[in-house]
């Protein structure tokens, strides 16, 4: 019988507006909201939890939205058009956009993740069209001409950061008038959007002039605002910034350089909770990872010295550069002390790092072997391991299910890297440049590999060999405080490059 | 100076114990498999193979070719299974480099599905430290099998039967590798980034 109920409810799906759904269940009718991206239609998923008596919320670790429905627990990558039910995972057909405090799903995706909740066959009718069309303006009739453009608001306590991405959004006119700016578009539209941002800093983001302009009320609080357009996809970046505050809240704790604290900035892990240090910009919150520590030594070089030691010398060399310049640097520890990877990373997400840099030292053999190489994500494993995926959420519709531990640890982590890789590449080379300027080390250039402390970062993320403790000559000059200053220089000039050309990359048109 | 030369039956019986050690995958460093793992054709028969190994070769340690004779021994899984064994085993001068420490051996071996080698090792395989080694380690092994028989596509490594996070804390062995291409010397790469399997 409730099968049965379930499945009316699906059968009587039906879109009313373009901005609203109308779910008719066995307890009344449930509005939820709905939007239309790119020929997608979407419902906030939130609201449907909350309206079918389940929960929505944040996973207190993890920071992944979890649904809470019919006794099943269902967690949501944000990064990846998959979820997992009780840890059985399911494809999806678009990635789950967080947005306006709403997990929006897409309308045939939500039918299959009801089904799998319910365990009876569910599916959801799109709205009509003809709808979706009268609401998007007179012209409506060019709409699907023109490529459609999306906006993600994203905020924090002291600035808006606005993500516009879509053809040629770069080359969008950007002009700030008292109280306002207003981005305008050229043969492409806005998305619909019209959000009460209330932060002070700006107030409302809407779109209008049939969705050719995209207004931003300015708040009091506003002082600033930066603009970046970057590549692949094309993406044109707002951030609007207050006057700035103390971020983040008590709880982060945060290690500043300097403390004796064994633990980083890690939620329930016992480290008191510090002063926290000044927002200076949008990108400024950098992690640094000194490799191995404790229990493990890393690699032995020339004289017994050992990589665990000289990889911390390097970082809190490296973190008091980047301090003195206004960044927030976290250590992933500060003194010796075993770490395992995954909790390195899990670090740097959990103080949303804007960049995360892993110090190592390398070995080789091969004696003679010297100079300084940068790994990235390795962009073969990825892809492959995103097959795999696949294939089991293949199998899993065919009735086999998968629902072992290292599923859902997939979907949680270990794809989050592959969102920032040509950031991660960029940064990279950056590094190795710098290397190849500063030190005049051998330059063995920029690799991609599938290293642990790499593949679950939420940011660009690098691991970067310095030099080489099993070569004589470097494991002389690694010991030298003189050349561990220039190594330290060198990474830190490589990061502030980064940041420059991360912000400025290309020419944003100005009226 | 005199040598005594052998006399032709004890010179089969030699040679035999030689070509047996090699299909046993007993090199220089390796351990020789079970007597269930050995070759049950008759020695006679056995085709040799030519197959080849992937070691670095010199300080940026990308991986060279090095050829050796193996028996093949009409088995896909144990003729896998040997060359993994004979890898572990090291290259013999040729500037080739041995990316494993001494003592290192193969305990176990098969394939999933078709296509994904599960190789399980013993001994000093986590010993040692930095990347290029962890990566020569991993990637040798890896381009050896897919180098050679085309349908494997990617490598789970274990560790004395368990599965292993990372060898020397870098890789990731929590799930298969693939083939890396990357990994091989510029001179032996293919341009479709294959495997080098059907090449002899």
């Amino acid at each position: 019988m409730k099968r049965l109920l379930i499945m009316l409810i699906a059968v009587l799906f039906v879109a009313q507006a373009v901005s609203a759904l109308d779910l008719k269940t066995p307890k009344g009718t449930l509005t939820l909201a709905s939007r239309s991206w790119s020929g997608v239609e979407w419902v906030c998923g939130s609201q449907l939890a909350n309206g079918l008596g389940g929960r929505f919320a944040k996973d207190s670790v993890s920071g992944y939205p979890v649904m809470s429905m019919n006794g099943r627990r269902v967690v949501f990558s944000t990064t990846s058009a998959v979820a997992s039910v009780d840890g059985k995972i399911l494809k999806l057909k678009h990635v789950p956009q967080e947005e306006s405090g709403c997990l929006w799903l897409a309308v045939g995706d939500t039918g299959k993740l009801l089904s799998e909740i319910y365990g009876a066959r569910i599916a959801i009718e799109p709205p009509r069209k003809s709808q979706v069309q009268a609401e998007a303006g007179s012209d409506g009739d060019k709409e699907g001409q023109e490529p459609a453009v999306s906006v993600d608001v994203a905020v924090s306590s002291d600035a808006v950061r606005l993500t516009l991405t879509g053809p040629a959004v770069t080359s969008a006119t950007v002009r700030q008038r008292s109280g306002s700016v207003m981005v305008t578009l050229s043969g492409a539209r806005f998305e619909p959007l019209s959000q009460d941002v209330g932060k002070g800093v700006v107030e409302e983001v809407a779109t209008e002039s049939g969705r050719h302009v995209l207004r931003v009320n300015l708040g009091t609080r506003f002082r600033h605002m930066d603009r970046l357009g970057l590549r692949n996809p094309d993406r044109l970046i707002l951030i609007f910034k207050g006057e700035g505050q103390t971020v983040p809240p008590p709880s982060l704790e945060v290690v500043p350089q300097g403390t004796t604290s064994e633990t980083p900035a890690m939620p329930g892990r016992g480290a008191s909770p510090q002063a926290a240090p000044r927002r200076t910009s949008a990108f400024d919150v950098i992690v640094i990872d000194p490799g191995h520590g404790g229990n493990d030594t890393g690699a032995i070089g020339v004289g017994g010295i050992r990589e665990k030691d000289l990889t911390l010398v390097l970082a809190k060399k490296l973190a008091s550069d980047l301090e003195a310049q206004g960044f927030k640097v976290i250590l992933t520890r500060n003194t010796d002390t075993t770490l395992p990877l995954m909790e390195r990373t899990a670090i740097a997400n959990y103080n949303k790092a804007d960049l995360f840099v892993s110090i190592h030292l390398n070995a080789s053999p091969a004696r003679s072997a010297r100079g300084t190489e940068t790994y990235f994500m390795s962009r073969r494993a990825t892809d492959q391991w995103s097959r795999q995926l696949a294939d089991k959420e293949n199998a899993a519709t065919g009735g086999a299910g998968s629902s072992d531990g290292q599923d859902l640890k997939l979907v949680l982590w270990d794809l989050a890297q592959t969102a920032h890789m040509v950031e991660s590449q960029a940064l990279a080379e950056t590094i190795q440049k710098e290397f190849n300027q500063l030190l005049n080390t051998g330059d063995r250039g920029v690799r991609q590999a599938p290293f642990v402390v790499l593949e679950g970062a939420q940011m660009p993320a690098v691991l970067v060999e310095v030099a080489f403790l099993t070569n004589p000559t470097e494991a002389k000059q690694l010991e030298d405080p003189a050349f561990q200053d220039q190594a330290a220089n060198a990474l830190d000039k490589a990061i502030v490059d980064f940041k420059n050309r991360y912000e400025n990359p290309i020419a944003v048109p100005t009226p | 100076m005199k040598t005594r030369s052998l006399s032709p039956h004890l010179r089969i019986v030699v040679f035999a114990t030689v070509v047996l050690l090699l299909a046993a995958g007993c090199g220089r460093r390796g351990k020789a498999p079970s007597k269930e793992e050995a070759p049950t054709a008759p020695l006679q028969e056995q085709q040799q193979v030519q197959r080849i190994l992937l070691y670095p070769s010199g300080t940026d340690m990308l991986l060279n070719e090095y050829r050796v004779e193996m028996p093949e021994l009409g088995d896909r899984e144990k003729d896998m299974a040997e060359l993994v064994s004979r890898y572990l085993a090291g290259p013999a001068g040729d500037g080739m480099v041995m990316p494993f420490p001494e003592n290192c051996t193969l305990r176990a071996f098969f394939v999933l599905n078709g296509n994904q080698a599960v190789v399980d090792l013993a001994g000093p395989v986590r010993t040692g430290g930095g990347s290029d080694t962890e990566m020569a380690r991993v990637y040798g092994i890896i381009d050896t099998l897919a180098w050679n028989f085309a349908d494997i596509k990617s490598v789970r490594i274990l560790v004395d039967g368990q599965e292993v996070n990372t060898l020397l804390g870098h890789l990731d062995l929590s799930r298969p590798i693939p083939f890396e291409p990357g990994m091989l010397e510029p001179s032996i790469r293919r341009a479709d980034g294959g495997g080098g399997a059907g090449e002899f």
